[in-house]
């Protein structure tokens, strides 16, 4: 007979446990959070029942060690699920370095100042991966996240234009330079992704 | 989207199309895509070469036939299920006779392919434990 300090016991780890489930994808959740619930509630009863609280703090350890690695693992798996031909990791890839040397040119040769103003174009990409990520997602947490980001990459993004017209505006012809390394290797990534997608497409299944 | 519903895109349905019939042939699935597993993996397959089980009776033999030594929480399980089924090496399954434990509960069961998996595996297993025999990192049976 499992005594009434044990019942508690085991009730509110299972209401710890729901609060940790809520940081796995809406996805995950949907399809195995009962699961989940009731596979944590009987092993808190076995734990309990076989070596009393001890029993259940060993189950909670065993939780909590997991806990971080399952929910990265989760989260990058539901990710490559959701797009597997996502073009936005080759395409920032190359906007990266591209975007150090237009920021030198821009900012006068000052790759330290280049290499600082990266954390802005990190923004830019964070957002756009954020929103490719958020799509079909219904998670409340997920949709402040997103807001946050893009409410900082856009006061980046404002500053940046600012700074781009000022350049402009007192030279002309770096900044048009500076425009074309941009658009050149942009154009010519965003092409072979195109043909690469294109190709995927005739090999895909009809659905 | 077409790719959501169909993320395995090195894995190609041909389809063989006649007048008749418009039938999706898969191609492709190779045992060897799946090896090695990881140590979780193998033993949620091995509990349920014994037949179909829920995903807290495949904790607790894994639990109870490793004698503790590999203890899988449930989200590391239910996320490893997920990934099992996506790869079709194991099925959900309705209980629809009463000597189950919980009929509200997902079953799982290993399909002929997850079987076939998990025998390449064993044998692949089996390969290095000889290997280290041979090597007397381990000693003969005798």
């Amino acid at each position: 007979m499992i005594s009434r300090k044990h019942r508690g016991a085991r009730a509110l780890s299972v209401v710890a446990h729901d609060v940790l489930i809520r940081a796995y994808p809406a996805s995950f959740r949907a399809e195995y959070a009962n699961e989940m619930r009731w596979a944590f509630s009987h092993l808190c009863a076995d734990a309990i029942a076989s070596r009393g609280l001890a029993g259940l703090l060993e189950v909670w350890i065993d939780t909590l060690v997991d806990f971080p690695a399952s929910v990265i693992a989760t989260h990058r798996e539901r990710w490559q699920e959701r797009a597997p031909l996502s073009w936005a990791t080759p395409l920032m890839l190359t906007v990266l370095p591209v975007a150090v040397v237009a920021r030198t040119m821009v900012d006068g040769a000052d790759v330290a100042a280049s290499f600082l103003h990266l954390s802005s174009v990190a923004a830019y990409c964070g957002a756009i991966r954020l929103w490719l990520a958020m799509r079909g997602a219904t998670s409340a947490g997920q949709r402040i996240v997103f807001v946050i980001s893009c409410a900082a990459a856009s006061a980046t993004f404002l500053r940046d234009t600012r700074m781009c017209m000022d350049a402009l505006r007192q030279s002309p012809a770096s900044i048009a330079i500076g425009f074309a390394t941009i658009a050149v290797p942009v154009a010519a990534a965003l092409a072979s992704l195109r043909a690469a997608h294109a190709y995927l497409e005739v090999r895909k299944p009809i659905t | 989207m077409a790719e959501r519903v169909y993320p395995q895109w090195k894995e190609y349905i041909h389809y063989e199309t006649t007048l008749q019939e418009r039938r999706p042939v898969k191609r492709g699935r190779d045992v060897e895509e799946h090896l090695p597993m990881s140590s979780a993996s193998f033993h949620i397959l091995l509990a349920l070469a014994g037949g179909a089980q829920h995903g807290y009776s495949i904790m607790r033999e894994i639990r109870e036939s490793t004698d503790g030594r590999i203890r899988v929480a449930p989200a590391t399980l239910y996320r490893l299920i997920g990934g099992l089924l996506r790869s079709e090496l194991i099925e959900e399954f309705e209980p629809g006779d009463p000597s189950y434990e919980d009929e509200r509960r997902k079953y799982y069961r290993l399909t002929t392919f997850g079987r076939r998996v998990l025998t390449e595996e064993t044998k692949r297993l089996v390969a290095t434990v000889e290997l280290a025999r041979e090597r007397r990192i381990i000693p003969r049976l005798s």
